[in-house]
């Protein structure tokens, strides 16, 4: 058994976050089991505050920022080790801004210049899978296939995992993202930026019966989500409620947002489930920035139990959910280990990268 | 409403005449369901050039991804064009065929606030490329950098009515050919 530490750095939107992971080299690659995992360090340098100005992420300040930060928390991350502390670099080479992708690839071409160690460029997406797999009891449940939901700001998509490195898209939202969905609704009933978590909190005790929201894509046999038609429907109810001079009561406010996270999660949940028993999975995945949501993850978790029996439910911690550079680095051994490299000289950004 | 895209093709010639249409330069339509996008993309597609930009405003859930989701269909494009609100621009290759634009780039200005933030997408040099056409959601957000631009400019404003029915009011050069001096108000 060997030990391989692996550095990973991630700028793709709003977070910089530079991440080491030690794996315990198993010597059959598939027998997952024997892989120990250890998380030596995570640093995420959330920009959140500065952005919560602008109500977004704005190109030009989150590379700007990527900057100084990504330098810092490479310090910070090597320590006195320096170029010793790592066996070989992973960085997110796509999808995500350019400009923010670009900052953190330079910095490892350079790493990887200066240590002759080997390098991997990584799916962004593959990363969110790989969250999952950080966690030991999901480790333990791990056999393909796999169904995966990964569900963030920009992303909602539906993967089926045939095995490492062997994936397929069989859904994804043909307008919006999950995310942006719950961002627009909370932009349009005046909650400020970030709105996912706002409308969580909000609906904690609200009631997710109160409003008719539709659930788009409920009648459709694809595995696609869509979200646009459903801001549309929260536009028109909140115009309702705001002429009754209804929306300054706490309640409705309460109950509203209940309503609009369970229109979100109940299409989640079914397509997910729905997936699950058309491709007959061992496990399925819950990822990404949207699966912190505390209904999300109770109702898929209670809907998997009801309906399919066997498989398990695989969400990733808490701690991995948001962009992170441990589950790049886990991403990038999945790759390594298959003997993939990366020629430093020739690697760029690739904005528009699928899985 | 529904979301997802009609499959049936647009037919060549005859579309339904748009609901006013007595200003020079100026054409309203008015949308009752999806399929009616079509009828807008219709009269749109005739007065794209290389390096037009589409400048799409209205309210959230007016329908702006929709448009371009018809637009790029009618225009060839394979896949479903989604939201760029996160990812800020995609750009979308159309199906050759005997004329330009060949390329369609799908640009969201919701979350830029300040004309220089731009900067870095480089669009200026993105509409340079041979036969781009842009089509730009939230044009308000970075009006000076648009104004300053000398491509050929649409507007298309879109309204929300009661009762899920919108207007959709185009503005811009008017008839093909003729080059209206006429400064376009942001419609």
């Amino acid at each position: 058994m060997k030990r391989f530490r692996i550095l990973a750095i991630e700028t793709s939107c709003d977070e910089t976050a530079v991440s080491i992971v030690e794996f315990t080299k198993a010597r059959n690659f598939t027998k997952i089991r024997n892989h120990t995992i250890r998380v030596v360090k995570n640093l995420v340098s959330s920009q959140i505050p500065i952005h919560q100005k602008y109500g977004g992420v704005v190109p030009e300040v989150a590379a700007r920022s990527h900057v100084p930060e990504v330098v810092s928390l490479l310090t910070l991350a090597l320590g006195k080790q320096n170029m010793s502390a790592f066996d070989a670099i992973a960085v997110t080479r796509g999808p995500g801004l350019v400009t923010a992708l670009r900052v953190g690839i330079e910095g490892a071409r350079v790493l990887a210049f200066l240590s002759k160690k080997p390098i991997i460029g990584v799916n962004h997406l593959e990363g969110h899978l790989a969250s999952a797999w950080l966690n030991a009891t999901n480790r333990k449940h791990w056999k393909f296939p796999l169904l995966a939901l990964i569900v963030s700001g920009g992303h909602t998509e539906l993967v089926l995992m045939k095995n490492f490195c062997d994936y397929k898209i069989i859904g994804q939202t043909r307008d919006d993202a999950a995310g942006e969905a719950f961002d627009k609704s909370a932009k349009l009933m005046g909650l400020p930026y970030p709105g996912g978590p706002q409308i969580a909190k909000l609906a904690k005790n609200g009631d997710p019966n109160a409003f008719d929201l539709p659930r788009p894509m409920w009648k459709d046999p694809s595995l696609d989500f869509s979200f646009s038609g459903l801001k549309t429907a929260v536009r028109n109810e909140w115009e309702k409620v705001t002429r009754t001079r209804e929306h300054e009561n706490t309640r409705t406010k309460i109950d509203f947002a209940a309503s609009i996270q369970q229109a979100i999660v109940d299409v989640l949940v079914e397509k997910t489930i729905r997936a699950a028993k058309q491709f007959t999975v061992s496990g399925i995945l819950l990822v990404g920035g949207v699966s912190a949501n505390e209904e999300l993850r109770r109702q898929m978790a209670e809907k998997i139990k009801q309906e399919l029996t066997g498989v398990a439910f695989l969400p990733s911690d808490k701690t991995y959910i948001t962009d992170n550079a441990a589950m790049i680095a886990a991403a990038g051994y999945w790759r390594l280990m298959k003997g993939e490299r990366h020629d430093w000289k020739k690697m760029d950004a690739d904005p528009e990268w699928n899985v | 409403m529904k979301t997802e895209t009609p499959s049936i093709p647009l037919v060549r010639g005859k579309f339904l005449a748009p609901l006013i249409r007595g200003v020079r330069g100026v054409s309203v339509f008015r949308l009752k369901k999806l399929s009616d996008w079509d009828q807008v993309v219709k009269f749109i597609i005739p007065k794209l050039k290389p390096g037009t930009i589409i400048a799409l405003s209205g309210p959230l859930g007016a329908g702006k991804t929709t448009f371009v989701q018809h637009l790029a269909k009618a225009l060839g494009v394979r896949s479903t064009p989604r939201s760029p609100t996160f990812s800020l621009v995609r750009s979308y290759r159309l199906h050759p065929t005997s004329y330009m634009p060949t390329r369609l780039l799908h640009v969201d200005a919701y979350r830029i606030e300040h004309t220089h933030d731009l900067t870095p997408l480089n669009l200026q040099e993105e509409l340079t490329v041979p036969g781009t056409i842009m089509a730009l959601e939230w044009p308000e957000n970075i009006k000076k950098w648009l104004m300053n631009q000398p491509n050929k400019k649409i507007f298309i404003s879109i309204k929300l009515h009661p009762r899920n029915f919108r207007t959709c009011k185009i503005t811009g050069d008017a008839e093909e050919g003729s080059r209206s001096r006429r400064k376009p108000s942001d419609g």
